[in-house]
């Protein structure tokens, strides 16, 4: 990509409350008002399935200390409590129902002056269930004599609408060489877990309600608060501030339960602070979950490896919430396999476990898995490395979206795969399954994986709002929160681009502040980056517009031919004659600059298509993995993953760099460790806590050898100055460190890959 | 008189009520501890003084009643001041009277001392109730406000309230606030100006080796005592040392290398 910046794509973002973190004065939701505040706990139902027929709350009611109890029935401080009582309508109760589906689930929350006293006071509850029968195993669930686990009626499972139809089954059946079956197990049940636990604090002044909580989007969470409080508050009454947020992958996605009790209970508390900060438990058992996911296809394959057709169906596994997700799984079929003929459905599929919903990557990684390990059975069949096959198959930049016709504005998996394959030395270390012992007498294997990951389009309508200062400064007030992936310093880059000034001389005044900024686009689906950066390029775009006003006026020449750069605007091409943005800042009226995101058109002709026609922004990765698998142990050794990913442009190179590496993390974590184990026989979540269901620490993985980050750059055509957002297909293809293990050993095994699946594999236990 | 902050929601400064109460500061007559430690506002008073000499400041409810006298000419205004105990909020006509009811209901044994523990948080003092079952994490955050030590799981697994107990890196969810009294704790607050910072801190710094923060004062508190330890800490030595924090932000790495960073400069 030839044109050159003087910001852009540099090293040294840092980002500006750097020093606030290292000093612990960024201030989290639960940070404020101590030694002020009442703390929130959660009863949580001892059983997956079951009706709650009474709860006695009196011993409970007379600890001292405690402030108030909510469960389905009352939803409200009782009246004894010498509070008043007040309907909280259906909200609350919803979120916390009288048919249990789900162990863990909560049944009621306790308000105390201390965390210790409210979960005293949790364990003198007296409840009464009605158990109801259960059902764990997605196989089971699907069953007709399988018990309905509670939350749709009449059945566990449900086929989503809009299957991927396309072409002529018939025809591609005609034309195949091969058929086969494929399909991959149930690939992981886990929770990526959130470093800060769900937190609200709220507090109300009159009626005005003041919240403090982690959230990717704080507009988007104030329109929730708003329907906690049955849309009877106005919006502007509604202040909520989030400044620290301890990681939001999909987990904190939006307020629920927390947020609704503490808004509420506030309220009825007379406005006193209410802090519902999750436990641990607690998070594990009532915040989403990734939803395991299963794929059968039936494949038509030419010899020389081309698919012909592709007919079958995703499953994803659902927990008792009823949170459907598995429509999303067939992404892979859509964008990144080219196939002429295809007919695949996706179902849901209920069952009596924790709660599963939206996360990183929504249903990209699990689907991808799916994908990876039928594509590998695939290229066995027609005799291929599973990087030719894919190259063989994979959808090209050029081509339109098979089903919707329109323009990738970038797309770049091909480059992504045969950057990695590069980088691992792929065509002379892939060598058939169980076939190479290294000299340590372990098994080696390699696998590869890529996909065209649904996310970082291109936003809803979003405004940006720039302040000049006086000495020539550009004051920023971001709606988006600051989740650590470095997009407000992104934006702030974006500015300083455009204005020709240093990134420093861009300040961050405030964030994530309903009460100060213009909405954001939130910070999920990886569309921080390309649609808050067009609309902070467009507000930029509108202070150099007028900078260039004042100019004219100074220098007696014509507004189009003066340049922006060091801080100065000058004549074109006579550098000598100039005004500095800060002499130009200084003349009243202050600058303002406003500009908006702009719709998902292409903003150049590409691949034939005009300018202005609306594209298919995604985001492509690709990742290689080399592993070395202990026959006698069982362990996975990682010994190299290869992470490529596609930015569009890079503006924040820090920002790209940490999340090529937080994404090989969340590889290896998906592919090895993580695993929220539920019993079988009743129901109950055996490890809803670090040590078990564990991240990959300092010691587990060798980082500075074994991961490589690989950005590649295709200028996108939407994105602005060709940026996009990463942040979710980074984590996207742990399905070639499961391959990475087929090869080495010769048998498939879902992840997580432990050292007891291995040897349950090999025949050894 | 040694120069004193103050955190406590009521109005009555420490200086007042001394002043007014004629109560000697930090006298060591018999009693004199007792009174200042007994009469304390109901709600939890929390003295901060930067000598060695600390005082349990008391201050009085006072309430004033108005008599209209008849014929409805004059007012008579009575103030009457009430001795508030420490432990239970009940509130006593005379000192005497909070005396003797301190000693029979709470066990005082007449020294008010027992009921005040004093936490050397940062080189500062400060004396107030902690409960038997309260956590150091939780005293540290929720009675003193250092809010910079973070609780991720309140189990001792992702090291988020690591703080320094006598200079070694402890969790602070795993220790009782009573089990610490009278010995050195350092939390991140304590280790810099805020303007200058630490040795580690700048390095998090230059290395920009943050992403969501949460965890970050945790690791750079363990690093702080590992390099305090071991200045010239190898790699394996710092991976290791760091071994019992997790960052599911995946920044492990970087945080690693700004750590490696400090070494022989700290």
């Amino acid at each position: 990509m030839a044109q050159e910046f003087a910001v852009i794509g540099k090293k040294g973002m840092i980002d500006n409350q750097t020093g606030r973190i290292v000093t612990g004065k960024l201030d989290f939701a639960a940070d404020h008002l101590p030694g002020k505040k009442l703390f929130g706990r959660i009863k949580c139902s001892p059983h997956p399935h079951a009706k709650i027929l009474s709860m006695d709350i009196s011993k409970a009611q007379a600890l001292p200390g405690v402030k108030a109890i909510a469960n389905w029935e009352n939803c409200d401080v009782l009246t004894d409590m010498g509070v008043e009582a007040y309907d909280t309508g259906t909200t609350l109760r919803s979120l916390m129902p009288q048919e249990i589906t789900w162990w863990g689930q909560a049944v009621a929350i306790v308000v105390a002056t201390e965390p210790n006293i409210a979960e005293q006071a949790i364990d003198l509850l007296e409840i009464e269930y009605e158990e109801l029968n259960y059902v764990i195993d997605p196989d089971d669930a699907q069953k007709s004599s399988s018990p309905l686990v509670g939350c749709w009626e009449g059945s566990n499972v449900r086929e989503n609408p809009g299957p991927v139809v396309r072409g002529d089954i018939e025809a591609g059946k005609a034309i195949a060489d091969k058929k086969a079956t494929l399909s991959a197990d149930w690939s992981n049940y886990f929770q990526s877990s959130n470093i800060e636990p769900r937190v609200t604090l709220a507090w109300w002044d009159g009626d005005h309600v003041h919240v403090r909580l982690p959230t990717p989007g704080a507009f988007n969470s104030r329109s929730v608060i708003w329907g906690f409080l049955d849309n009877e508050v106005p919006l502007s009454h509604i202040h909520v501030v989030s400044h620290g947020t301890g990681m939001i992958v999909g987990d904190k996605i939006n307020p629920y339960l927390e947020c609704a009790a503490a808004v509420r209970l506030s309220r009825m508390l007379k406005g006193a602070p209410v802090c519902m900060n999750y436990s641990r438990r607690e998070f594990f058992l009532n915040t989403q979950h990734q939803h395991p996911a299963t794929a059968t296809i039936e494949m038509g394959l030419k010899n020389d490896g081309t698919i012909t057709y592709m007919e079958g169906a995703f499953y994803g596994q659902c927990g008792g919430e009823g949170s459907a997700w598995a429509s999303d799984l067939k992404f892979p079929i859509v964008n990144t396999i080219k196939c002429p003929n295809v007919h695949i459905k996706t179902f849901d599929v209920a069952t009596n476990i924790p709660w599963t919903g939206i996360y990183r990557s929504v249903q990209n990684p699990p689907g991808d898995y799916c994908m990876e390990v039928i594509l590998d059975k695939a290229a066995e069949l027609v005799g291929m490395t599973p990087y030719e096959f894919r190259m063989k198959n994979y959808t090209w930049p050029q081509d339109p979206q098979q089903d919707n016709g329109k323009p990738f504005s970038s797309q770049a998996v091909r480059q992504n795969l045969e950057t990695v394959a590069t980088a691992i030395n792929y065509s002379n270390k892939w060598h058939e399954p169980d076939a190479k012992t290294l000299d340590d007498g372990s098994k080696h294997g390699i696998g590869i994986a890529g996909c065209v990951e649904s996310h970082s389009a291109m936003g809803g309508s979003i405004g940006a709002i720039i302040n000049m200062t006086k000495d020539g400064k550009a004051l920023t007030n971001h709606g988006l929160t600051r989740v650590g992936c470095g997009t407000n310093a992104t934006c702030n880059a974006i500015v300083a681009e455009i204005l020709g000034l240093q990134y420093e001389d861009v300040i961050t005044g405030d964030w994530g502040n309903t009460d100060v900024a213009s909405d954001a686009q939130p910070q999920w689906g990886s569309m921080g980056t390309i649609t808050n950066g067009a609309a902070w390029l467009k507000a930029a775009e509108d202070v150099r517009d007028q900078l260039f006003d004042r100019a004219a006026a100074a220098l007696s020449v014509a507004k189009q031919n003066l340049s922006i750069g060091e801080g100065k605007v000058y004549v074109t091409g006579d550098k000598a004659t100039y005004k500095t943005v800060r002499e130009l800042c200084a003349q009243a009226p202050q600058l303002i600059g406003k500009g908006y995101s702009w719709a998902q058109n292409l903003q150049r002709d590409l691949h034939g298509f005009k300018k202005g026609t609306p594209a298919e922004t995604r985001c492509t990765c690709a990742s290689a993995t080399e592993v070395a698998v202990d026959t006698e142990t069982g362990e996975v050794e990682l010994l190299k993953i290869c992470n490529s990913i596609d930015c569009g442009r890079i503006i924040n190179l820090d920002g790209v760099t940490k999340q090529l590496y937080a994404g090989m993390d969340s590889i290896a974590a998906q592919a090895l460790y993580w695993e929220q184990i539920v019993d079988g026989v009743y129901g109950g979540v055996l490890n809803p806590n670090f040590l078990d269901h564990r991240w990959p620490t300092s010691l587990d993985i060798d980082r500075e050898t074994v991961f490589e980050p690989l950005p590649i750059e295709t200028d996108d055509a939407v994105g602005p100055l060709g940026a996009k957002g990463i942040g979710e297909p980074v984590i996207t293809t742990y399905g070639s460190v499961v391959c990475a293990v087929y090869n080495a050993i010769g048998k498939w095994i879902t992840p997580p890959i432990t050292a007891a699946k291995v040897l349950k594999a090999l025949g050894k236990a | 008189m040694s120069e004193e902050k103050k955190k406590t929601s009521r109005t009555l400064s420490r200086r007042e009520f001394i002043r007014d109460a004629g109560i000697v500061v930090g006298g060591t007559a018999v009693g004199s501890s007792f009174i200042l430690a007994a009469c304390k506002p109901k709600e939890v008073e929390v003295t901060k003084t930067v000598t060695s000499t600390t005082t349990a400041p008391g201050t009085t409810s006072t309430v004033t009643h108005t008599t209209t006298l008849p014929g409805g000419t004059e007012t008579k205004t009575e103030t009457v001041t009430k001795f508030v105990c420490p432990v239970c909020g009940e509130e006593f006509d005379s000192l005497a009277a909070l005396q003797a009811h301190f000693n029979s209901v709470h066990g005082g044994g007449g020294d008010a001392q027992h009921v005040l523990r004093k936490l050397i948080v940062n080189g500062d003092d400060y004396w107030l109730k902690i409960d038997d079952n309260w956590t150091l994490s939780y005293v540290l955050r929720e009675k003193l406000g250092f809010v910079g030590l973070k609780n991720g799981c309140d189990r001792g697994e992702c090291g988020t309230c690591a703080v320094l107990l006598n200079g070694k890196a402890v969790f602070s969810c795993m220790m009782l606030a009573i089990d610490v009294e009278g010995q050195e704790i350092t939390t991140i607050e304590g280790l810099s100006s805020g303007i200058d910072f630490s040795p580690v801190q700048q390095a998090f710094i230059d290395h920009n080796a943050v992403q969501c923060g949460f965890c970050v004062p945790g690791y750079i508190m363990c690093a702080t005592a590992l390099l305090k330890e071991n200045p010239q800490a190898t790699l394996q030595d710092i991976k290791e040392g760091l071994s019992g924090h997790i960052c599911p932000c995946g920044n492990v790495k970087r945080m690693v290398e700004a750590v490696e960073m400090v070494k022989g400069g700290f």
